[in-house]
């Protein structure tokens, strides 16, 4: 990932979400970071409304990580909302949730999470899982959400 | 089935297969891999048809590394049966492809690919993508346990705090 990309956080745990942000940083992803509170802001975000109506602020990220259980909306919600925008399809999305149940996990895959992490319970282990996170989305072949459309149409045709 | 899951592997060149196996080896996998050489026999072995039919002998894979470009049913069509039969909460499936096949992205994801990466040219490199492939979906990924699903699986249920 590099110094352009963003990668989308939504975390409403202020203390995880400060933490997630030191273990980003320490695991060397240079991407910019934003982090949302819930999955209502979340959803406001990735829809370009309310105050991030600004695509050139609030560009659509290259990566997103994803809470499972927040107020107002749940990160379930999130990704029900992104299957049906097939313009999101291709933004790997992680879930980094406490949730070990594997009801949790079915529900996150089938609606679209490309991978899901139960939450490290070491700060080191954060650090460690985000340093996978950052040499797996580098070789994995990605596209930017924004290049998505013409890509479509380059590459699969009608 | 043994304690650590599956890896299928479908790839019609036995040499890449060669490669992926002493990769997996020397990344110290100590998953059973299982291989297939096209697209119906992906599907024969998923459904557990023909010689596929004992369930100890070729369990369902937690994770499946798949070629696009193979003779007899290509990626896609496994792609498609595969998210027909086993919804995503139920397998992981990784495109493996060559680089020629990059233009196909969108469309993996859209039908329902996991991650997409494309075959390095060397075997050093590929050393280095399957230990990362490793350390990212074995090791560190809470994938489903494996088993067919019932449409109702698709549901968003209400969220418990439970």
């Amino acid at each position: 990932m590099t110094t352009t990309d963003l990668v989308l956080v939504a975390e409403d745990n202020p203390d995880d979400a400060i933490l997630l942000r030191r273990a980003i940083d320490k695991a060397g992803i240079t991407a910019r970071v934003k982090i949302v509170n819930d999955g209502e802001e979340m959803l406001l975000y990735l829809q370009g409304r309310g105050v991030y109506t600004n695509r050139d602020a609030y560009p659509l990220p290259n990566l997103i990580i994803l809470d499972l259980k927040m107020p107002r909306k749940s990160g379930l919600e999130v990704l029900l909302w992104m299957s049906e925008n097939q313009d999101l399809a291709v933004v790997p999305t992680i879930v980094l949730s406490a949730s070990n149940l594997e009801k949790d996990v079915r529900q996150a895959y089938n609606l679209g999470a490309n991978t899901y992490f139960v939450k490290p319970t070491t700060f080191e282990e954060l650090v460690s899982t985000m340093r996978m996170v950052k040499e797996y989305w580098h070789r994995a072949v990605r596209v930017g959400p924004v290049s998505m459309s013409q890509a479509a149409v380059a590459s699969d045709g009608p | 089935m043994g304690s650590a899951p599956a890896i299928l592997i479908v790839d019609d060149s036995s040499d890449d297969f060669l490669l992926l196996k002493r990769a997996f080896a020397k990344s110290g996998v100590a998953n059973p891999l299982y291989w297939v050489r096209s697209g119906r026999e992906a599907i024969n072995y998923l459904s557990g048809t023909g010689p596929y039919n004992d369930r100890e002998e070729f369990p369902i894979p937690s994770v499946i590394l798949l070629d696009l470009n193979m003779p007899d049913g290509n990626g896609f069509d496994v792609l498609t049966w595969i998210r027909n039969k086993f919804p995503s909460g139920g397998l992981l499936v990784v495109v493996l492809t060559h680089i020629e096949e990059i233009r196909k992205i969108n469309r993996a994801y859209s039908l329902g690919a996991n991650s997409f990466l494309t075959k390095p040219g060397n075997p050093e490199e590929l050393q280095e993508l399957i230990n990362i492939f490793s350390g990212y979906w074995l090791l560190n990924n809470r994938g489903p346990s494996a088993r067919r699903q019932s449409s109702a699986d698709h549901k968003l249920e209400p969220y418990d705090d439970n």
